[in-house]
Protein backbone atom coordinates (compact mmCIF):
# COMPACT_ATOMS: atom_id res chain seq x y z
CA UNK A 1 0.00 0.00 0.00
CA UNK A 2 1.41 3.44 -0.93
CA UNK A 3 1.46 6.56 1.18
CA UNK A 4 -1.97 8.12 1.39
CA UNK A 5 -1.69 10.42 4.34
CA UNK A 6 0.85 13.19 4.97
CA UNK A 7 -0.11 15.33 7.95
CA UNK A 8 1.57 18.39 9.44
CA UNK A 9 1.93 18.86 13.19
CA UNK A 10 2.35 22.27 14.82
CA UNK A 11 2.78 23.20 18.46
CA UNK A 12 0.48 26.19 18.05
CA UNK A 13 -1.40 27.73 15.15
CA UNK A 14 -2.18 31.42 15.09
CA UNK A 15 -3.01 34.09 12.57
CA UNK A 16 -0.02 36.35 11.80
CA UNK A 17 2.32 33.56 12.83
CA UNK A 18 5.04 32.86 10.26
CA UNK A 19 5.23 29.09 10.83
CA UNK A 20 1.46 28.70 10.60
CA UNK A 21 1.48 30.69 7.36
CA UNK A 22 4.21 28.44 5.94
CA UNK A 23 2.31 25.30 6.99
CA UNK A 24 -0.82 26.61 5.27
CA UNK A 25 1.11 27.21 2.02
CA UNK A 26 2.61 23.71 2.20
CA UNK A 27 -0.85 22.33 2.86
CA UNK A 28 -2.10 23.67 -0.47
CA UNK A 29 0.57 21.59 -2.22
CA UNK A 30 0.14 18.51 -0.03
CA UNK A 31 -3.57 18.24 -0.65
CA UNK A 32 -2.87 17.99 -4.40
CA UNK A 33 -1.16 14.64 -3.81
CA UNK A 34 -2.20 13.24 -0.42
CA UNK A 35 -4.87 13.15 2.20
CA UNK A 36 -3.56 15.82 4.50
CA UNK A 37 -4.47 17.83 7.59
CA UNK A 38 -2.72 20.20 9.95
CA UNK A 39 -2.85 19.21 13.61
CA UNK A 40 -2.03 21.55 16.42
CA UNK A 41 -1.16 20.89 20.08
CA UNK A 42 -2.45 24.13 21.60
CA UNK A 43 -6.15 25.07 21.57
CA UNK A 44 -7.26 26.57 18.29
CA UNK A 45 -8.79 29.84 17.26
CA UNK A 46 -12.33 29.01 16.06
CA UNK A 47 -11.88 31.08 12.91
CA UNK A 48 -9.17 28.80 11.55
CA UNK A 49 -9.75 26.77 8.36
CA UNK A 50 -11.34 23.42 8.99
CA UNK A 51 -8.23 21.47 8.02
CA UNK A 52 -6.41 22.79 11.10
CA UNK A 53 -7.46 20.45 13.86
CA UNK A 54 -6.67 19.68 17.46
CA UNK A 55 -3.83 17.14 17.80
CA UNK A 56 -6.04 14.90 19.94
CA UNK A 57 -8.08 14.17 16.80
CA UNK A 58 -5.19 12.80 14.78
CA UNK A 59 -6.25 9.16 15.07
CA UNK A 60 -4.07 6.13 14.37
CA UNK A 61 -1.42 6.17 11.67
CA UNK A 62 0.50 3.59 9.70
CA UNK A 63 4.20 3.17 8.80
CA UNK A 64 3.25 4.07 5.21
CA UNK A 65 2.10 7.53 6.27
CA UNK A 66 4.17 10.63 6.98
CA UNK A 67 4.09 13.24 9.74
CA UNK A 68 5.77 16.59 9.16
CA UNK A 69 6.65 18.11 12.51
CA UNK A 70 7.38 21.86 12.59
CA UNK A 71 9.81 22.31 15.46
CA UNK A 72 10.06 25.77 17.00
CA UNK A 73 9.27 25.10 20.66
CA UNK A 74 9.56 22.17 23.05
CA UNK A 75 6.79 20.19 24.67
CA UNK A 76 7.62 16.79 26.26
CA UNK A 77 4.18 15.29 25.46
CA UNK A 78 4.76 16.09 21.79
CA UNK A 79 8.16 14.40 21.84
CA UNK A 80 6.68 11.29 23.48
CA UNK A 81 3.83 11.20 20.99
CA UNK A 82 6.14 11.60 17.99
CA UNK A 83 8.48 8.89 19.28
CA UNK A 84 5.54 6.53 19.80
CA UNK A 85 3.70 6.96 16.50
CA UNK A 86 4.27 4.63 13.55
CA UNK A 87 4.43 7.19 10.69
CA UNK A 88 7.66 8.28 9.03
CA UNK A 89 8.76 11.56 10.54
CA UNK A 90 9.86 14.65 8.65
CA UNK A 91 11.41 17.37 10.77
CA UNK A 92 10.83 20.92 9.53
CA UNK A 93 13.23 22.91 11.67
CA UNK A 94 12.48 26.58 12.23
CA UNK A 95 14.91 27.05 15.11
CA UNK A 96 14.09 27.64 18.77
CA UNK A 97 14.54 31.05 20.38
CA UNK A 98 17.38 31.05 22.94
CA UNK A 99 15.86 30.64 26.41
CA UNK A 100 17.92 33.42 28.02
CA UNK A 101 15.65 36.10 26.56
CA UNK A 102 12.84 34.81 28.75
CA UNK A 103 14.62 33.59 31.89
CA UNK A 104 13.78 36.66 33.94
CA UNK A 105 10.44 37.59 32.39
CA UNK A 106 8.77 34.20 31.95
CA UNK A 107 10.83 31.42 33.59
CA UNK A 108 8.44 28.58 32.62
CA UNK A 109 8.41 29.66 28.99
CA UNK A 110 12.21 29.80 29.08
CA UNK A 111 12.31 26.19 30.31
CA UNK A 112 10.12 25.10 27.41
CA UNK A 113 12.42 26.86 24.96
CA UNK A 114 15.47 25.20 26.49
CA UNK A 115 13.69 21.87 26.10
CA UNK A 116 12.99 22.69 22.44
CA UNK A 117 16.69 22.53 21.61
CA UNK A 118 17.00 19.12 23.25
CA UNK A 119 13.84 17.88 21.49
CA UNK A 120 15.64 18.04 18.13
CA UNK A 121 18.31 15.70 19.51
CA UNK A 122 15.74 13.35 21.09
CA UNK A 123 13.92 12.94 17.77
CA UNK A 124 17.05 12.45 15.70
CA UNK A 125 16.85 8.66 15.31
CA UNK A 126 13.16 8.82 14.41
CA UNK A 127 13.57 11.39 11.64
CA UNK A 128 13.54 10.13 8.04
CA UNK A 129 14.01 13.55 6.47
CA UNK A 130 15.30 16.79 7.99
CA UNK A 131 14.48 20.10 6.34
CA UNK A 132 15.70 23.42 7.67
CA UNK A 133 14.32 26.71 6.39
CA UNK A 134 17.76 28.37 6.31
CA UNK A 135 21.45 27.48 6.22
CA UNK A 136 21.69 28.90 9.74
CA UNK A 137 19.08 26.41 10.96
CA UNK A 138 20.67 23.58 8.97
CA UNK A 139 23.99 24.19 10.70
CA UNK A 140 22.29 24.07 14.05
CA UNK A 141 20.59 20.76 13.19
CA UNK A 142 23.95 19.37 12.08
CA UNK A 143 25.40 20.41 15.43
CA UNK A 144 22.74 18.13 17.01
CA UNK A 145 24.08 15.21 14.93
CA UNK A 146 21.76 15.37 11.92
CA UNK A 147 23.12 14.50 8.46
CA UNK A 148 21.83 15.32 4.97
CA UNK A 149 19.82 18.31 6.12
CA UNK A 150 17.98 19.92 3.20
CA UNK A 151 17.54 23.68 3.10
CA UNK A 152 14.16 24.84 1.82
CA UNK A 153 12.15 27.72 3.23
CA UNK A 154 9.03 25.67 2.54
CA UNK A 155 5.93 27.80 2.29
CA UNK A 156 7.74 31.13 2.62
CA UNK A 157 6.21 33.38 0.02
CA UNK A 158 7.50 36.97 0.16
CA UNK A 159 5.36 37.93 -2.85
CA UNK A 160 2.09 36.92 -1.20
CA UNK A 161 0.92 40.52 -0.71
CA UNK A 162 1.72 41.73 -4.23
CA UNK A 163 -1.85 41.39 -5.51
CA UNK A 164 -3.43 42.76 -2.35
CA UNK A 165 -4.64 46.35 -2.47
CA UNK A 166 -3.99 49.01 0.14
CA UNK A 167 -6.47 49.71 2.91
CA UNK A 168 -7.49 53.28 2.11
CA UNK A 169 -8.94 54.05 5.55
CA UNK A 170 -5.85 52.71 7.27
CA UNK A 171 -3.64 54.73 4.92
CA UNK A 172 -5.60 57.85 5.82
CA UNK A 173 -5.20 57.11 9.56
CA UNK A 174 -1.45 56.66 9.08
CA UNK A 175 -1.15 59.93 7.21
CA UNK A 176 -2.97 61.74 9.98
CA UNK A 177 -0.95 60.03 12.69
CA UNK A 178 2.43 60.44 10.97
CA UNK A 179 2.24 63.44 8.60
CA UNK A 180 5.99 63.22 7.94
CA UNK A 181 6.07 59.47 7.52
CA UNK A 182 7.11 56.49 9.60
CA UNK A 183 9.54 53.62 9.74
CA UNK A 184 8.21 50.09 10.07
CA UNK A 185 9.13 46.95 11.97
CA UNK A 186 6.98 43.90 11.28
CA UNK A 187 7.44 41.56 14.16
CA UNK A 188 5.73 39.77 16.98
CA UNK A 189 6.25 41.81 20.14
CA UNK A 190 8.65 39.45 21.89
CA UNK A 191 11.83 40.04 23.93
CA UNK A 192 14.32 38.64 21.39
CA UNK A 193 12.93 40.93 18.66
CA UNK A 194 14.32 43.86 20.67
CA UNK A 195 11.38 46.17 20.11
CA UNK A 196 13.02 48.25 22.86
CA UNK A 197 15.95 48.91 20.50
CA UNK A 198 13.56 49.97 17.73
CA UNK A 199 12.00 52.42 20.18
CA UNK A 200 15.41 53.79 21.17
CA UNK A 201 16.33 54.20 17.49
CA UNK A 202 13.14 56.21 16.99
CA UNK A 203 14.04 58.35 19.98
CA UNK A 204 17.47 59.12 18.47
CA UNK A 205 15.93 59.87 15.06
CA UNK A 206 13.53 62.34 16.63
CA UNK A 207 15.90 64.02 19.08
CA UNK A 208 19.42 63.87 17.60
CA UNK A 209 18.45 63.86 13.91
CA UNK A 210 15.40 66.09 14.35
CA UNK A 211 13.30 63.89 12.09
CA UNK A 212 9.62 64.25 12.95
CA UNK A 213 8.77 60.67 12.02
CA UNK A 214 7.10 57.77 13.77
CA UNK A 215 7.56 54.05 14.24
CA UNK A 216 4.97 51.38 13.55
CA UNK A 217 5.43 47.94 15.08
CA UNK A 218 3.07 45.59 13.28
CA UNK A 219 2.71 42.17 14.81
CA UNK A 220 0.77 40.36 17.46
CA UNK A 221 1.57 41.07 21.08
CA UNK A 222 2.33 37.53 22.22
CA UNK A 223 3.70 38.35 25.66
CA UNK A 224 1.73 41.10 27.44
CA UNK A 225 4.44 41.26 30.14
CA UNK A 226 7.02 42.27 27.51
CA UNK A 227 4.60 44.80 26.06
CA UNK A 228 4.26 46.18 29.59
CA UNK A 229 8.07 46.59 29.68
CA UNK A 230 8.08 48.27 26.26
CA UNK A 231 5.32 50.65 27.36
CA UNK A 232 7.31 51.45 30.51
CA UNK A 233 10.31 52.32 28.32
CA UNK A 234 8.05 54.37 26.07
CA UNK A 235 6.90 56.41 29.08
CA UNK A 236 10.50 56.93 30.16
CA UNK A 237 11.56 58.15 26.72
CA UNK A 238 8.60 60.56 26.71
CA UNK A 239 9.03 61.62 23.08
CA UNK A 240 8.25 58.29 21.47
CA UNK A 241 5.98 58.51 18.45
CA UNK A 242 5.10 54.86 18.42
CA UNK A 243 2.15 52.87 17.09
CA UNK A 244 1.94 49.31 18.39
CA UNK A 245 -0.47 48.12 15.71
CA UNK A 246 -0.76 44.57 17.11
CA UNK A 247 -2.00 41.98 14.56
CA UNK A 248 -2.97 43.57 11.25
CA UNK A 249 -4.86 42.35 8.18
CA UNK A 250 -3.01 41.55 4.95
CA UNK A 251 -4.42 44.75 3.41
CA UNK A 252 -3.10 46.78 6.34
CA UNK A 253 0.27 45.04 6.17
CA UNK A 254 0.58 45.74 2.43
CA UNK A 255 -0.32 49.38 3.16
CA UNK A 256 2.36 49.63 5.84
CA UNK A 257 5.09 48.15 3.61
CA UNK A 258 4.20 50.42 0.70
CA UNK A 259 3.82 53.61 2.76
CA UNK A 260 6.83 53.34 5.10
CA UNK A 261 9.99 55.39 4.66
CA UNK A 262 12.13 52.44 5.61
CA UNK A 263 11.74 48.91 6.98
CA UNK A 264 13.89 48.17 10.03
CA UNK A 265 14.66 44.90 11.82
CA UNK A 266 16.26 44.87 15.26
CA UNK A 267 15.74 41.20 16.12
CA UNK A 268 18.70 39.46 17.74
CA UNK A 269 17.60 35.96 16.78
CA UNK A 270 16.04 34.87 13.49
CA UNK A 271 15.82 31.40 12.03
CA UNK A 272 14.58 32.77 8.69
CA UNK A 273 12.91 36.23 8.79
CA UNK A 274 10.36 36.65 5.99
CA UNK A 275 9.18 40.25 6.74
CA UNK A 276 12.28 41.97 5.24
CA UNK A 277 11.65 39.97 2.05
CA UNK A 278 7.98 41.02 2.05
CA UNK A 279 9.16 44.61 2.56
CA UNK A 280 11.42 44.30 -0.51
CA UNK A 281 8.58 42.81 -2.54
CA UNK A 282 6.45 45.83 -1.67
CA UNK A 283 9.11 48.41 -2.44
CA UNK A 284 10.36 49.33 1.04
CA UNK A 285 14.06 50.03 1.62
CA UNK A 286 15.40 47.56 4.18
CA UNK A 287 17.84 48.10 7.07
CA UNK A 288 18.24 45.12 9.38
CA UNK A 289 20.51 43.70 12.03
CA UNK A 290 22.38 40.68 10.68
CA UNK A 291 21.31 38.22 13.38
CA UNK A 292 20.98 34.46 12.78
CA UNK A 293 19.68 33.73 9.28
CA UNK A 294 19.09 37.40 8.37
CA UNK A 295 22.29 37.93 6.30
CA UNK A 296 21.60 34.86 4.11
CA UNK A 297 17.92 35.81 3.79
CA UNK A 298 18.35 39.50 2.97
CA UNK A 299 21.70 39.08 1.16
CA UNK A 300 22.31 42.18 -0.97
CA UNK A 301 18.68 43.24 -0.95
CA UNK A 302 19.12 45.70 1.89
CA UNK A 303 21.56 47.09 4.42
CA UNK A 304 22.52 44.29 6.79
CA UNK A 305 24.29 45.71 9.82
CA UNK A 306 26.78 43.71 11.88
CA UNK A 307 25.07 41.95 14.76
CA UNK A 308 26.91 44.03 17.39
CA UNK A 309 25.73 47.35 15.91
CA UNK A 310 24.44 49.68 18.61
CA UNK A 311 21.35 51.85 18.43
CA UNK A 312 23.38 55.00 17.67
CA UNK A 313 24.89 53.55 14.49
CA UNK A 314 21.59 51.92 13.53
CA UNK A 315 19.78 55.24 13.89
CA UNK A 316 22.46 57.00 11.82
CA UNK A 317 21.99 54.51 8.97
CA UNK A 318 18.19 54.84 9.12
CA UNK A 319 18.50 58.65 9.16
CA UNK A 320 20.67 58.46 6.05
CA UNK A 321 18.13 56.23 4.28
CA UNK A 322 15.17 58.38 5.31
CA UNK A 323 16.80 61.63 4.17
CA UNK A 324 18.59 60.34 1.06
CA UNK A 325 16.14 59.61 -1.77
CA UNK A 326 18.89 58.24 -4.06
CA UNK A 327 19.87 55.70 -1.43
CA UNK A 328 16.23 54.74 -0.95
CA UNK A 329 15.84 54.15 -4.70
CA UNK A 330 19.01 52.06 -4.78
CA UNK A 331 17.75 49.98 -1.88
CA UNK A 332 14.39 49.43 -3.57
CA UNK A 333 16.15 48.19 -6.70
CA UNK A 334 18.43 45.99 -4.59
CA UNK A 335 15.39 44.45 -2.91
CA UNK A 336 13.73 43.55 -6.20
CA UNK A 337 16.99 42.09 -7.51
CA UNK A 338 17.36 39.97 -4.36
CA UNK A 339 13.88 38.50 -4.75
CA UNK A 340 14.42 37.75 -8.43
CA UNK A 341 17.66 36.05 -7.47
CA UNK A 342 16.27 33.45 -5.09
CA UNK A 343 12.62 33.59 -4.19
CA UNK A 344 10.84 33.26 -7.51
CA UNK A 345 10.56 29.47 -7.10
CA UNK A 346 7.60 27.86 -5.37
CA UNK A 347 9.17 26.89 -2.06
CA UNK A 348 6.12 24.95 -0.86
CA UNK A 349 6.22 22.80 -4.00
CA UNK A 350 9.94 22.16 -3.51
CA UNK A 351 9.28 21.18 0.12
CA UNK A 352 6.54 18.74 -0.87
CA UNK A 353 8.74 17.22 -3.57
CA UNK A 354 11.34 16.45 -0.91
CA UNK A 355 8.69 14.91 1.32
CA UNK A 356 7.35 12.86 -1.62
CA UNK A 357 10.83 11.37 -1.95
CA UNK A 358 10.38 9.38 1.26
CA UNK A 359 6.86 8.19 0.49
CA UNK A 360 6.27 4.77 -1.01
CA UNK B 1 22.50 45.67 -5.95
CA UNK B 2 24.11 46.67 -2.66
CA UNK B 3 27.51 46.94 -4.38
CA UNK B 4 25.95 49.95 -6.12
CA UNK B 5 25.28 51.36 -2.67
CA UNK B 6 28.97 51.11 -1.68
CA UNK B 7 28.40 49.71 1.78
CA UNK B 8 31.95 50.32 3.04
CA UNK B 9 31.83 53.97 2.06
CA UNK B 10 28.37 54.40 3.53
CA UNK B 11 29.39 52.87 6.87
CA UNK B 12 32.58 54.97 6.95
CA UNK B 13 30.47 58.07 6.35
CA UNK B 14 28.16 56.98 9.19
CA UNK B 15 31.12 56.46 11.56
CA UNK B 16 32.47 59.91 10.70
CA UNK B 17 29.07 61.48 11.39
CA UNK B 18 28.90 59.72 14.74
CA UNK B 19 32.33 61.13 15.68
CA UNK B 20 31.16 64.65 14.82
CA UNK B 21 27.98 64.26 16.84
CA UNK B 22 29.88 62.79 19.79
CA UNK B 23 32.24 65.76 19.76
CA UNK B 24 29.22 68.07 19.68
CA UNK B 25 27.87 66.31 22.78
CA UNK B 26 24.83 64.89 21.01
CA UNK B 27 25.79 61.37 22.04
CA UNK B 28 26.88 61.49 25.67
CA UNK B 29 29.58 58.94 26.53
CA UNK B 30 28.11 55.59 27.54
CA UNK B 31 24.66 56.42 26.13
CA UNK B 32 24.07 52.99 24.58
CA UNK B 33 25.23 51.18 27.70
CA UNK B 34 23.00 53.38 29.81
CA UNK B 35 19.96 52.65 27.60
CA UNK B 36 20.76 48.94 27.75
CA UNK B 37 21.04 49.06 31.54
CA UNK B 38 17.79 50.97 31.91
CA UNK B 39 15.83 48.46 29.85
CA UNK B 40 17.45 45.55 31.71
CA UNK B 41 16.22 47.16 34.95
CA UNK B 42 12.72 47.54 33.50
CA UNK B 43 12.74 43.90 32.43
CA UNK B 44 13.99 42.68 35.81
CA UNK B 45 11.11 44.39 37.61
CA UNK B 46 8.46 43.76 34.94
CA UNK B 47 7.61 40.26 36.08
CA UNK B 48 6.85 41.43 39.61
CA UNK B 49 5.15 44.70 38.60
CA UNK B 50 3.13 43.37 35.67
CA UNK B 51 1.78 40.32 37.44
CA UNK B 52 1.20 42.22 40.71
CA UNK B 53 -0.80 44.86 38.87
CA UNK B 54 -2.72 42.22 36.92
CA UNK B 55 -3.43 40.24 40.11
CA UNK B 56 -4.63 43.39 41.88
CA UNK B 57 -7.06 44.11 39.02
CA UNK B 58 -8.36 40.53 39.02
CA UNK B 59 -8.87 40.50 42.80
CA UNK B 60 -10.62 43.88 42.73
CA UNK B 61 -12.94 42.55 40.04
CA UNK B 62 -13.71 39.48 42.17
CA UNK B 63 -14.46 41.76 45.11
CA UNK B 64 -16.80 43.89 42.99
CA UNK B 65 -18.56 40.77 41.67
CA UNK B 66 -19.03 39.46 45.22
CA UNK B 67 -20.33 42.88 46.23
CA UNK B 68 -22.88 42.74 43.43
CA UNK B 69 -24.13 39.39 44.69
CA UNK B 70 -24.58 40.59 48.28
CA UNK B 71 -28.37 40.75 48.69
CA UNK B 72 -29.20 39.19 52.07
CA UNK B 73 -31.53 36.78 50.25
CA UNK B 74 -30.92 33.22 51.42
CA UNK B 75 -32.86 30.33 49.89
CA UNK B 76 -35.26 28.66 52.33
CA UNK B 77 -35.41 25.40 50.36
CA UNK B 78 -34.43 22.22 52.22
CA UNK B 79 -34.25 18.55 51.30
CA UNK B 80 -35.58 17.60 54.77
CA UNK B 81 -39.42 17.64 54.83
CA UNK B 82 -40.84 20.52 56.88
CA UNK B 83 -37.54 22.30 57.23
CA UNK B 84 -38.28 24.64 54.29
CA UNK B 85 -41.24 25.99 56.29
CA UNK B 86 -38.99 26.44 59.33
CA UNK B 87 -36.36 28.32 57.23
CA UNK B 88 -39.05 30.56 55.77
CA UNK B 89 -40.33 31.40 59.26
CA UNK B 90 -36.84 32.16 60.57
CA UNK B 91 -36.23 34.25 57.43
CA UNK B 92 -39.36 36.29 58.05
CA UNK B 93 -38.53 36.77 61.72
CA UNK B 94 -34.96 37.95 61.04
CA UNK B 95 -35.62 39.72 57.73
CA UNK B 96 -35.45 43.23 59.20
CA UNK B 97 -32.09 42.57 60.91
CA UNK B 98 -30.57 40.69 57.95
CA UNK B 99 -31.52 43.36 55.43
CA UNK B 100 -30.24 46.10 57.75
CA UNK B 101 -26.96 44.26 58.23
CA UNK B 102 -26.69 43.66 54.48
CA UNK B 103 -27.12 47.36 53.77
CA UNK B 104 -24.42 48.20 56.32
CA UNK B 105 -22.05 45.61 54.81
CA UNK B 106 -22.69 47.01 51.31
CA UNK B 107 -21.82 50.50 52.58
CA UNK B 108 -18.58 49.26 54.14
CA UNK B 109 -17.65 47.14 51.12
CA UNK B 110 -18.25 49.94 48.64
CA UNK B 111 -15.90 52.09 50.71
CA UNK B 112 -13.33 49.28 50.86
CA UNK B 113 -13.38 48.97 47.05
CA UNK B 114 -12.91 52.71 46.61
CA UNK B 115 -10.03 52.74 49.12
CA UNK B 116 -8.34 49.74 47.49
CA UNK B 117 -8.58 51.34 44.05
CA UNK B 118 -7.16 54.57 45.43
CA UNK B 119 -4.30 52.65 47.05
CA UNK B 120 -3.55 50.93 43.74
CA UNK B 121 -3.55 54.24 41.88
CA UNK B 122 -1.46 55.83 44.63
CA UNK B 123 1.14 53.04 44.35
CA UNK B 124 1.30 53.53 40.58
CA UNK B 125 1.64 57.28 40.76
CA UNK B 126 4.27 56.96 43.51
CA UNK B 127 6.23 54.62 41.27
CA UNK B 128 5.93 57.04 38.35
CA UNK B 129 7.11 59.90 40.55
CA UNK B 130 10.08 57.84 41.74
CA UNK B 131 11.06 56.91 38.21
CA UNK B 132 10.72 60.57 37.15
CA UNK B 133 13.10 61.62 39.92
CA UNK B 134 15.55 58.88 38.90
CA UNK B 135 15.28 59.97 35.25
CA UNK B 136 15.93 63.61 36.11
CA UNK B 137 18.89 62.68 38.30
CA UNK B 138 20.30 60.42 35.58
CA UNK B 139 19.95 63.23 33.06
CA UNK B 140 21.71 65.60 35.46
CA UNK B 141 24.57 63.12 35.93
CA UNK B 142 24.82 62.58 32.16
CA UNK B 143 24.96 66.34 31.55
CA UNK B 144 27.79 66.58 34.08
CA UNK B 145 29.60 63.66 32.47
CA UNK B 146 29.28 65.36 29.07
CA UNK B 147 30.79 68.55 30.52
CA UNK B 148 33.67 66.57 32.06
CA UNK B 149 34.16 64.80 28.75
CA UNK B 150 34.28 68.08 26.89
CA UNK B 151 36.76 69.48 29.43
CA UNK B 152 38.93 66.37 29.00
CA UNK B 153 39.05 66.97 25.23
CA UNK B 154 39.98 70.65 25.80
CA UNK B 155 42.68 69.63 28.29
CA UNK B 156 44.16 67.16 25.82
CA UNK B 157 44.21 69.85 23.15
CA UNK B 158 45.86 72.32 25.56
CA UNK B 159 48.45 69.73 26.55
CA UNK B 160 49.28 69.19 22.90
CA UNK B 161 49.64 72.95 22.37
CA UNK B 162 51.86 73.29 25.45
CA UNK B 163 54.06 70.43 24.26
CA UNK B 164 54.26 72.07 20.88
CA UNK B 165 55.25 75.41 22.43
CA UNK B 166 57.78 73.72 24.71
CA UNK B 167 59.40 71.93 21.82
CA UNK B 168 59.57 75.19 19.83
CA UNK B 169 61.06 77.06 22.81
CA UNK B 170 63.53 74.18 23.30
CA UNK B 171 64.74 74.62 19.75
Amino acid sequence: MGTRRVHQVLVGAARNDAITAMALEIQLELTERFESNIFCHHPLDASFPEFVQQLTEIGTGSPHDVLIYHLSFGIPEMTEMLLRRPEKLVLAYHNVTPAEYYTELLPEFAEALAYGKSEASLLKNRVSLAIADSEFNAEELESFGYHDVHVVAGGANPQRLIDIGVDVNFMSDLEQHFPNGFILFVSQVLPHKRVDHALEILQLLRTVHRLDIGLVIAGPIRQPAYEFAVQTLREKLQDSHLLLANAVTDEQLATLYRACLCYIGTSEHEGLSVPPLEAMANGAPVVVLGAGAVPETVKTGGIVLPVDTGVIEFAEVVAEVVTNSDLRSQLRRAGVARLNDGFAENSAQKFVELVSGITV
Amino acid sequence: MTSEIQMTELLQQIHDQIKVRRAAGLYPPGLEQQLEREFAEIMSSTNRRYFASKDLQVQLQHLEDAFGRLSGQISSKSRIPGLSLFHRMVGKLTKRQVLGLTAQIRDVESMIIVVLKMLGEFAESQEEADSRVVRELSQHVLDRVAVVDHLAILTTELEARVRNLESRLGQ
